[in-house]
């Protein structure tokens, strides 16, 4: 099972968001060929929830895509004002796409 | 080099590339000589590729270095530029080594080996065509095979990620003057109108219209759809385009390669200095700032690895296709991955230099 935790930051920033947030891997395409899966997560939750298990953590439903590995992965919460992001701390994965 | 060490390097050696990807340098040597064959069987198909020019743009060319460029700048996250207070030593490090060492190092080794080492035998005006695509190389780090590079050394995603945001955004401003800059230095003249022609072409252009399409079709579609059906689809356009520029180029490359065969491994010697001097400033600087191992190594790998779409873009644009510089660039593109995967290596046995990754990590 993929072992996720939130920040105060990113829970915080969440709880205003609608609470609901999507923890997934994103693929980078190397110029030469090549290819990694940054994991990124989204406030929301995914437009098809297929392929994603839902957990409750620390009062956010988080859904967290089947393909991520053990982690541990850490959301975060960044940015100043209405320029905020999560970022995610964690290694990247093998694409699975 | 202990047992986990070891282990990491296995697994990430295996996992992260495909054949395609490890065996580039063949692929490139293959398309060389594709593209001679072309140019001295079938002469017609450059020839007439060369005609289909507007505003003294090759169009065959810039079609192809779009197909190149485009994919890459489409997948940058600009979002990203908001944590650029995150990992502040690698950052320091990384903008440092790539955008005020790397160029000049560049520079100093090409000179000293084209115009000094090299004087015997490449004759002075070539020497400063070689030294011109050598310029370009150096003022373009890389932007996308960093990823690549960073998960075969478990790097930090999200740094990776706000490095090569930052990169690209200083990349806007910076690139054209420090070529200018340096070509100037070398007594090379290129028109300031043909320089920015060639950066709005081939770096404004792909990067405005990357990151409207990134910003439409995911509002339109979704970032999922996004990076799962668009990215997946329109990421292997970059290699492909790359390739058949390679046989192209060679295709006007054809009689200086027949004559000088030997200056594809004079090319690369101070291409491959360069790349272990700028990994290793880097590296070591790390080192003695204490800074993690997964913002080490990738903040190492982005000035040793090149943008070389871009170089290949700017050296045709700037010099033509039948140009030494354009050579250089695309010797720059043979030597790539074996080098790469070698620092990779030594990246991954390296890994008990520095602080355990719970150190220094924000709370």
């Amino acid at each position: 099972m993929t072992t996720v935790t939130l920040t105060d930051a990113a829970r915080d920033w969440l709880a205003g968001q609608g609470g609901e947030v999507t923890l997934r891997l994103s693929t980078r395409h190397g110029c030469c060929g090549g290819q990694a899966a940054v994991p990124v997560a989204e406030p929301g939750a995914p437009r098809n929830a297929d392929g994603y298990t839902v957990r409750e953590i620390d009062g956010v439903r988080v859904f967290v895509a089947d393909d991520l590995g053990a982690g541990p992965y850490r959301i975060d919460g960044e940015g100043l004002f209405r320029w905020r992001r999560l970022v995610v701390e964690g290694e990247m994965g093998q694409s699975q796409n | 080099m202990t047992d986990r060490n070891a282990s990491v390097e296995e697994i990430s050696t295996k996992e992260g590339m495909g054949i395609f990807e490890r065996y580039l340098s063949v692929w490139v040597a293959l398309c060389i000589v594709a593209g001679v064959a072309l140019g001295q069987f079938l002469p017609v198909v450059p020839e007439t590729l060369s005609q289909w020019e507007y505003a003294q743009v090759s169009i065959p060319v810039a079609i192809l270095i779009w197909a190149m460029i485009y994919p890459m700048m489409v997948q940058i996250d600009f979002s990203a530029i908001l944590g650029v207070r995150r990992e502040p030593k690698g950052l320091a490090i990384t903008t440092s080594v790539n955008w005020l060492i790397k160029p000049f190092t560049m520079f100093a080794i090409a000179w000293f080996f084209f115009m000094v080492v090299y004087a015997a035998w490449i004759p002075e005006d070539l020497g400063r065509e070689y030294l011109a695509g050598a310029i370009l190389l150096g003022a373009a780090p890389c932007t996308a095979m960093v990823f690549v590079w960073s998960y075969l050394t478990r790097g930090d995603a999200a740094y990776t990620l706000v490095q090569v945001a930052v990169n690209d955004i200083i990349m806007l401003f910076a690139f054209a003057p420090i070529v200018v800059l340096l070509l100037g230095v070398s007594n090379i003249h290129v028109p300031w109108d043909t320089v920015a022609l060639s950066v709005l072409l081939y770096i404004v252009i792909p990067f405005v219209a990357g990151y409207l399409t990134r910003i439409w079709l995911i509002r339109k579609k979704g970032i999922e759809w996004f990076d799962n059906v668009f990215m997946k689809r329109l990421g292997p356009v970059t290699p492909i385009g790359l390739l058949v520029t390679l046989v192209l180029l060679f295709a006007f490359q054809g009689e200086r390669i027949l004559e000088n065969p030997g200056h594809i491994v004079l090319i690369a010697i101070p291409l491959i200095i360069q790349t272990f001097l700028v990994f290793y400033i880097a590296y070591y600087w790390a080192k003695a700032w204490r800074v993690r191992h997964a913002v080490a190594a990738p903040g190492a790998m982005i000035g040793a690895s090149n943008f070389f779409e871009l170089a290949v873009a700017a050296a045709i644009a700037m010099f033509g296709l039948q140009s030494g510089a354009a050579l250089v660039t695309v010797v720059g593109v043979l030597v790539e991955v074996p080098l790469m995967l070698a620092l990779v290596r030594i990246a991954n046995r390296t890994r008990h230099w520095f602080p355990a990754d719970t150190e220094g990590k924000p709370a």
